[in-house]
């Protein structure tokens, strides 16, 4: 107890031994170590080994990803997990992280550790997302796409028409028409999803040609 | 391979029975149980927005010709008949010609 009083009251006398630009240098450069270490230790969590490194990213939404344009393209630009999902501003960035340590939270926890219970939480995810870009006007993707150097004359006429339309009047933002543009989407809406009974009727058949065969029918 | 052919022009069908051909591209159009991206343009309700042709009145009917409230289980999944196609020379030709030029030749 004494010694632990005594480095205290060391810590807190004016020093006799360093100069105060001494010292405030060192606070400097202790700052500028700590501090990059820990937007390091950020940018790691930012790599796509990173969020790929668990299996629920790898199998699912890291597996979708591959298959679409954003992986590969003629331009050979690639977008990354936190192209898309961490926003560049420091502070929401951070408040992105504490966020997305739930869901980190939610694989330790096995809440999400097989693809039906992926599938089953994804609308829920999924809404996070697009309402974080709504919010935003989907500034990600406005990071790498800006609106004012797109050429409508080059792109194709239903782009075209639905981007002058829509875009230009700001009535809609990107994430309105192109959900679903680097992961496979969760059931949404009755109207553009296979009705629900619809399956259930076929299954009753299938159920029936199985007791068929089985020639307990 | 070729990319998809986008050039949005709709083409004549050989038959009027035929399922028209897709003129825009679809890699990447996500159609399952769950999403179907088509009907994000195609459906009744979102024409307005997309200007796209409504699915005929056929897609509504069950096997029974019964009409549904919406798009039958049978013509969920539209790639089975519709098709988007590539710039490119078919490999096999054929010899088909569509009605009226068969009535023309008769003639
Ligand atoms: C890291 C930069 C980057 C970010 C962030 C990004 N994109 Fe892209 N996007 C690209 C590149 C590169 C291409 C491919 C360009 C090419 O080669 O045609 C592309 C292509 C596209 C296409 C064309 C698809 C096609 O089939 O032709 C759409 C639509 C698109 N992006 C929408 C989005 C949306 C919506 C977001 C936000 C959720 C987004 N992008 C975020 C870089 C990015
Ligand atoms: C009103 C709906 C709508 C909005 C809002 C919208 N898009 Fe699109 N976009 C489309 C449609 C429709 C296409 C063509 C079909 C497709 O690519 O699937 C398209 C195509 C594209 C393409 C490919 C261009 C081409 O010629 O094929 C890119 C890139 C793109 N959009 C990016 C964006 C970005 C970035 C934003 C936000 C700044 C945005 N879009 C907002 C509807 C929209
Ligand atoms: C081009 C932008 C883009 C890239 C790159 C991207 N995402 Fe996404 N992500 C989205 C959008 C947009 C959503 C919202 C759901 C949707 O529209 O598919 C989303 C949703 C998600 C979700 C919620 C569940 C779901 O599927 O909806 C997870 C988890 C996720 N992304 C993880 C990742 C990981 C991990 C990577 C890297 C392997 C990645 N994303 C790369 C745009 C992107
Ligand atoms: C972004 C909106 C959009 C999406 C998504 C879309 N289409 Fe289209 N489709 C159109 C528009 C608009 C036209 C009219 C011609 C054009 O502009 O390409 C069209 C034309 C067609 C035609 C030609 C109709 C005719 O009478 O000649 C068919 C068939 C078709 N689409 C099928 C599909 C299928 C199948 C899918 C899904 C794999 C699909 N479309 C997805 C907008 C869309
Ligand atoms: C079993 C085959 C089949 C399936 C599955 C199917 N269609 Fe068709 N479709 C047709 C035929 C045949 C026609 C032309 C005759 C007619 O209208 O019935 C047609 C016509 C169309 C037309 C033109 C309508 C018009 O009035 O010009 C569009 C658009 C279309 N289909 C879109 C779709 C979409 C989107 C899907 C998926 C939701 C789909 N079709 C599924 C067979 C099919």
């Amino acid at each position: 107890m004494n010694r632990l009083k005594n480095f205290w009251d060391t810590l807190w006398r004016p020093s006799t031994y360093f100069s105060l630009a001494f010292l405030t240098m060192g606070g400097f450069i202790a700052g500028i170590i700590f501090w990059g270490g820990f937007n390091t230790a950020m940018e790691f969590t930012n790599t796509e080994a990173f969020c790929t490194g668990c299996h629920e990213m790898r199998n699912n939404v890291y597996a979708e990803l591959k298959r679409t344009i954003h992986f590969s393209n003629r331009s050979g630009v690639r977008a990354k997990c936190s192209d898309c999902h961490v926003p560049h501003n420091w502070i929401d960035k951070v408040a992105r992280k504490m966020q997305a340590s739930k869901e980190v939270w939610g694989k330790i926890f096995g809440t999400i550790n097989t693809r039906e219970k992926f599938q089953a939480k994804r609308l829920e995810l999924a809404q996070r997302e697009w309402h974080r870009y709504k919010s935003n006007d989907s500034l990600e993707c406005r990071n790498c796409h800006s609106e004012e150097a797109m050429d409508f004359t080059r792109q194709s006429k239903r782009a075209a028409e639905a981007h002058e339309r829509f875009l230009v009047s700001g009535e809609k933002t990107c994430i309105d028409c192109h959900k679903g543009i680097s992961h496979e989407l969760p059931k949404m809406s009755a109207s553009n999803s296979m009705p629900d009974g619809a399956m259930a009727s076929a299954n009753i058949h299938v159920h029936q040609l199985k007791l068929y065969l089985a020639g307990t029918d | 391979m070729m990319p998809q052919s986008n050039n949005d022009l709709r083409q004549v069908r050989n038959y009027p029975e035929q399922p028209p051909l897709i003129p825009h591209k679809t890699d990447g159009y996500q159609v399952d149980l769950r999403s179907n991206k088509c009907l994000t343009c195609h459906s009744r309700k979102a024409v307005g927005e997309s200007q796209a042709p409504m699915v005929s009145i056929t897609h509504f009917m069950d096997r029974d010709g019964q009409f549904l409230a919406s798009v039958s289980p049978r013509r969920y999944f539209c790639n089975q008949c519709h098709v988007s196609q590539h710039e490119s020379k078919p490999w096999v030709g054929n010899t088909f010609v569509d009605v009226d030029t068969l009535l023309q030749k008769k003639q």
